[in-house]
């Protein structure tokens, strides 16, 4: 028995209750939920009846009979593959140039993090608009050019690609962490770099992105947790189609649980999700000893 | 809908209404009778209402039917059967979504059509199309006759003499007869105006209830489906000036009794099994839903659903249009189409699913991606499938 004054029961009493709005939110929103879920995806569960245990059914329908839990697999895993790397490539690259001391510089930074104040509701309908085939933006530019003009979102061998070029224009909420990092990098290293004849490419090469590992780090992981719940663009821009080509894993997961009403199966996808996701995240903790280099810590 | 429920109101003062208006009804319905408080009636639809009456949220009502004196045949044929769930009705119809065909006279005009000979048949209709479409230098659509779709295998299937499921054996029937036919006729339509060239097209032009409406602009030269009700109301206010007719949806023959196999979506009322005022609930639904059916088709500007009540229901609208509006001599048709039809999506607990199915088999069919047959066989499979683990679930 932990024996604790007076003073430190009551302090912990207060701070109980200080906090005990979150701590209720957390368990009754969160806790619950999460392990009411473990239970759900091992029962056939349709919310107007009580669930009905079936052990591993869902799982195994899941891999062995459902089309298109292969394909929303699918096509999450390549929109992850190009968007999040094309994602960070982008902000870390824009992070460099938006560093530079130049006149207006923090009017160039709003402007790239304005994008990612806007509802992404709005966006949506803003972009079908700029993928118009015959009126929008991007195939007026192209016409310009004398390039033929590009279907977009209205054909299965571009919708993904369009929904990947669209994720790049939220690059700049990414960008504003790196730049905290890049502000974070000690001037005495660049110093000292110039002092063994380092150029520009070099320092950036072997100064600035060592520093930046830890921020990199940070942001793959966040981002690996986001492309993996893709879901409001598709929702609103393609609903799944042309023919399954933009149906994610949780516009899916989705549809099963408050369309089709099969909430123990939607649990069962949420699950292996949450693995798939855990996985990939416990890989990049894994490889960071290799590659994040933590400035002044003894490893 | 508020109005016929102050008329209710005022009839009957011991009963207060509450009302709360919802995008999200599923999930609404969903959360209510989870947590055990459903509302005392409530909205559903033809896609969800026989998966809430096979989850039993909802209470069958055969027996106040029988104590009201009401028939489910007083009910548009459509609509009840959707509303009617292994024998029994878990429904009361709403509000039904008929449709017709409205074309632009202008653009008949300027290709050469007679603007008063609409099509009439599916053949009719194709020829008019291949007279209208336009295309600029690149080969894009500038001007546009029927969609290749021509308005959802859904609705077609039927149309094609094919029924999507056969209630005594249980099984879903999407991959025989009529149902191919219709998405083999759907896929030559689309080697002629290809869904990609359509979609680009379609994508870019404000819908029918904003103004410079592709319809209203001349670009497309019909509307179906959703041209009726609310669609008149926006050309009223932005585009006064639009000549354009109404007709029958067109058919595969000539022959008038082919408008049976219309089918028709629509929404219901309910009545949730933990509702409290189950009895109260009953009277409004009677009160605004059959008693009223015409007025509450007028002033919400929806399908009257009760038949004896269809030639009310089109003087109704006849009224609120006023004399002088360009569809007023048209309206009769919605009355004529209303008492005829007979087709209706099939209630199973997998109606929405199907649904999706469906749409899912002619988006790779008309894409080129499989063939009708190929497309509608998967889709049989699946759904089949759904079906008895749903079943099974029971």
């Amino acid at each position: 028995m932990l024996h604790l004054s007076r003073r430190t029961r009551i302090d912990l009493r207060n701070g109980l209750l200080f906090i005990s709005p979150w701590l209720v939110g957390l368990i009754v929103f969160t806790i619950y939920p999460i392990f009411a879920s473990i239970y759900f995806s091992f029962t056939d569960y349709t919310v107007l009846r009580p669930p009905r245990w079936v052990g591993l059914q869902n799982y195994i329908a899941l891999f062995t009979e459902d089309v298109l839990f292969p394909k929303s697999l699918g096509n999450t895993l390549y929109y992850a593959a190009f968007a999040l790397p094309l994602g960070m490539i982008g902000s870390v690259g824009l992070a460099l140039l938006l560093n530079k001391k130049l006149l207006g510089m923090s009017v160039y930074r709003t402007v790239f993090y304005l994008p990612n104040i806007l509802p992404t509701v709005a966006m949506s309908v803003l972009w079908i608009w700029l993928f118009n085939p015959n009126y929008g933006l991007f195939n007026s530019i192209l016409q310009q050019l004398g390039l033929p003009g590009v279907p977009w979102l209205t054909s299965p061998k571009w919708s993904k690609p369009s929904l990947i070029i669209m994720s790049l224009w939220g690059i700049g909420g990414s960008m504003v962490i790196y730049l905290a990092g890049l502000q974070d990098i000690p001037e005495h290293l660049y110093e000292a770099a110039e002092l063994d004849g380092a150029n520009s490419w070099q320092k950036t090469w072997h100064v600035t992105l060592p520093m930046l590992t830890p921020t990199i780090f940070f942001n793959l992981v966040m981002g690996l947790i986001g492309v993996f719940s893709y879901f409001t663009q598709a929702f609103i821009m393609t609903n799944g189609g042309p023919v399954d080509s933009t149906l994610f894993y949780m516009l899916y997961l989705y549809r099963n649980a408050f369309v089709y009403f099969k909430m123990g199966y939607a649990s069962a996808m949420a699950w292996i999700l949450f693995i798939i996701v855990v996985s990939l995240t416990a890989l990049v903790f894994k490889s960071s000893g290799r590659w994040v280099y933590y400035g002044g810590a003894l490893t | 809908m508020k109005r016929i429920g102050d008329e209710f109101e005022a009839e009957h003062p011991e009963i207060k209404l509450q009302w709360s208006f919802n995008d999200e009804w599923q999930e609404k319905w969903l959360t209510a009778v989870a947590a055990g408080i459903p509302p005392d009636c409530g909205y559903t639809n033809w896609e969800g209402l026989a998966t809430l009456a096979h989850g039993k949220a909802v209470i069958a009502l055969d027996d106040y039917f029988a104590a009201s004196g009401i028939k489910p045949e007083d009910f548009v044929t459509s609509m009840i059967k959707n509303a009617t769930y292994e024998g029994k009705i878990y429904a009361i119809p709403g509000g039904c979504d008929y449709d017709w065909l409205l074309y632009n006279k202008t653009v008949y005009e300027e290709a050469g059509l007679d603007p008063e000979k609409p099509p009439v048949t599916f053949d009719e209709w194709v020829q008019h199309s291949e007279k209208i479409y336009q295309y600029d230098s690149a080969g894009n659509i500038t001007r546009m006759g029927m969609d290749p779709r021509a308005g959802g295998l859904y609705r077609t299937g039927f149309q094609f003499g094919g029924e999507f499921y056969d209630e005594a054996n249980r099984k879903v029937t999407c991959n025989e007869g009529g149902v191919v036919k219709a998405l083999e006729f759907e896929v030559e339509l689309a080697k002629k105006w290809p869904v990609e060239k359509v979609s680009a097209f379609t994508a870019g032009l404000p819908g029918y209830s904003q103004p410079n409406s592709g319809f209203a602009t001349g670009k497309q030269a019909y509307l179906y489906p959703g041209g009726a009700f609310w669609a008149m109301e926006s050309f009223d206010k932005y585009a006064p000036d639009l000549k354009y007719g109404a007709a029958f949806i067109p058919t595969l023959t000539p022959d008038p009794k082919e408008r049976e196999l219309y089918m028709w979506i629509g929404w219901h009322y309910s009545i949730p099994t933990g509702a409290k005022n189950k009895d109260a609930a009953w009277q409004f639904m009677k009160y605004a839903f059959y008693d009223k059916a015409a007025r509450m088709g007028v002033v919400t500007l929806n399908g009257c659903c009760v038949k004896a009540q269809l030639t009310e229901w089109v003087e109704g609208l006849k009224d609120y249009f006023g004399p002088d509006n360009r569809v007023i001599p048209y309206l009769p048709i919605l009355g004529e189409i209303a008492a005829v039809s007979a087709k209706y999506w099939p209630p199973i607990p997998v109606a929405s699913r199907y649904l999706d199915e469906v749409n899912r088999a002619e988006d790779f069919a008309v894409r080129g991606e499989k063939t009708a047959q190929q497309a509608l066989d998967e889709c049989a499979e699946i759904v089949q499938k759904e079906l008895e683990a749903a079943l099974k679930g029971s």
